[in-house]
């Protein structure tokens, strides 16, 4: 087994990672109650596990300026995922859709008399 | 065991993977039950195909794909946030009342709502 | 090829002075990143279309007093990835596991800075881990209000806060020119957490 095997299998590995993200968050996005709580699955796939993949195929291409362009693709996906998740989820806050076990918790632990439940 | 055959066992479990998922994630878009359900499930199958369109580069030495990762990356935040915008709207400013919220237009009652009925009270009203 | 370019940048530079040499460089390295090799045709051809873009849409001016450290930028971005990974596995457990579903809490927390670009950075590396989503940021009052999975008891929010103030001491770290002046005061206050009836700035409607 050569070197290039190995970056190979690595590669293969990491889209396999990343699938497994994927696969977690839709289920996440299926089960979770809420809105809120579905964002938190869906930031999964978006984040780690479109990393992952990159990484698998640059692992596998081995050529400068495709990973020049990999790196571009996971940039623009963490500079923009921030934004979309901000709107997204400010929107359901405004908009009510939380369910009441988000209870807004203050800014500090002292002003509060009982905790949270469930 | 070879590398050829290594590399199309997990070809085939990568790709049904996220032939899972997208299945997932559309029955989510399909439920609902609101709007902003649908536009986090669709982010969701963005990313998922970005996913895919990766895999398929990486197995298939298709780099000819990596453009179109780099234009699904750019935009694929945009509708989403169009999306937000447009229910949110009116709404920069705290309302004093209730504010409603179910986003439907109507019909999707009998649909699958969440425990408890939750999604009826304003969160205002938690605050500890 | 450098002194061509070097040339034409001093020449535009002064007929066209708030052209930022930065967005210059980040535009062109780009263009030719998209094109996927690197020749003079491409250097200058994305030279051009940098320009263009930077001339046809300027930007307002964005006063950075900031400075890099090597060594926190290498530590923010490791322990961001770290987080990252836990974090990722943590909520695909999460979210596969049998039993209960994972409810959450939103929650304010104060932040140290002022500096909008760091608050940002700060809310956008929040926003980016999963089991946290940035809802809003005031940064006027430097109140930042996320969304938390998972957060049953007290002391868990304490320990979502206790994680982004962390995360923004990092970022400090890392970029502000002087972080012990805005770090210190606040951990002295955080001290004496509790009896100080500051302002509240607890939003009272979502």
């Amino acid at each position: 087994m050569s070197a290039v095997d190995v970056l190979d299998v690595l590669g293969l590995v990491c889209l396999l990672l990343g699938a497994l993200l994927c696969l977690a968050a839709a289920i996440g996005l299926l089960r979770f109650p809420d809105l809120l709580t579905r964002m938190h699955a869906g930031t999964k796939p978006q984040v780690l596990g479109v990393l992952l993949v990159i990484l698998g195929v640059g692992l596998r291409s081995r050529s400068g300026l495709d990973i020049g362009m990999l790196v571009l693709i996971g940039l623009f996906q963490l500079l923009t995922i921030p934004a979309g998740s901000h709107m997204v989820g400010r929107a359901g806050f405004r908009t009510g859709q939380i369910a009441p076990a988000h209870i807004h918790l203050g800014q500090r632990d002292g002003d509060g008399d009982d905790p949270p439940q469930g | 065991m070879s590398i050829d055959l290594v590399e199309l066992v997990l070809t085939w479990i990568v790709g049904g993977l996220l032939a899972v998922s997208a299945t997932l994630t559309l029955i989510r878009i399909t439920i609902g039950p609101s709007v902003l359900d649908r536009v986090v499930a669709t982010d969701v199958l963005v990313s998922i195909v970005i996913c895919a369109l990766g895999a398929y580069a990486a197995l298939s030495d298709a780099w000819t794909t990596l453009p179109l990762l780099i234009s699904l990356s750019l935009v694929g935040f945009l509708g989403s946030v169009a999306v937000a915008r447009f229910v949110a709207r009116d709404r920069d400013t705290p309302a004093a009342e209730p504010v409603p919220d179910r986003l439907e237009v109507g019909g999707r009652d009998a649909g699958p709502q969440p425990p408890a009925g939750g999604r009826r009270t304003p969160e205002g009203e938690g605050s500890v | 090829m450098t002194g061509v370019d070097r040339l034409r940048r001093q020449g535009v530079r002064r007929l066209l002075p708030p052209v930022s040499p930065w967005g210059l460089l980040w535009l062109t390295v780009v263009w030719v990143l998209l094109w996927g090799s690197l020749n003079v045709l491409n250097l200058l051809g994305g030279l051009l279309v940098a320009l263009l873009v930077l001339v046809l849409f300027p930007l307002p001016r964005v006063d950075l007093h900031l400075r890099v450290r090597p060594l926190g930028l290498l530590v923010l971005l490791g322990r961001f990835l770290l987080d990252l990974v836990r974090a990722s596995v943590e909520v695909a457990w999460l979210s596969v596991r049998p039993g209960p579903v994972a409810t959450g809490v939103v929650m304010d927390l104060q932040l140290a800075t002022d500096d909008p670009l760091l608050q940002t950075l700060t809310a956008e590396m929040v926003s980016l881990v999963p089991g946290s989503v940035v809802i809003e940021l005031d940064p006027g009052n430097r109140v930042l209000t996320l969304h938390a999975l998972n957060v049953r008891t007290r002391h868990q929010a304490e320990q979502v806060r206790h994680k982004v103030r962390a995360q923004e001491a990092r970022v400090l770290r890392a970029l502000h020119p002087d972080p012990a002046s805005v770090l210190d005061p606040r951990r002295h206050r955080n001290g004496s957490r509790g009896e100080a009836p500051e302002s509240t700035t607890t939003e009272e409607t979502p």
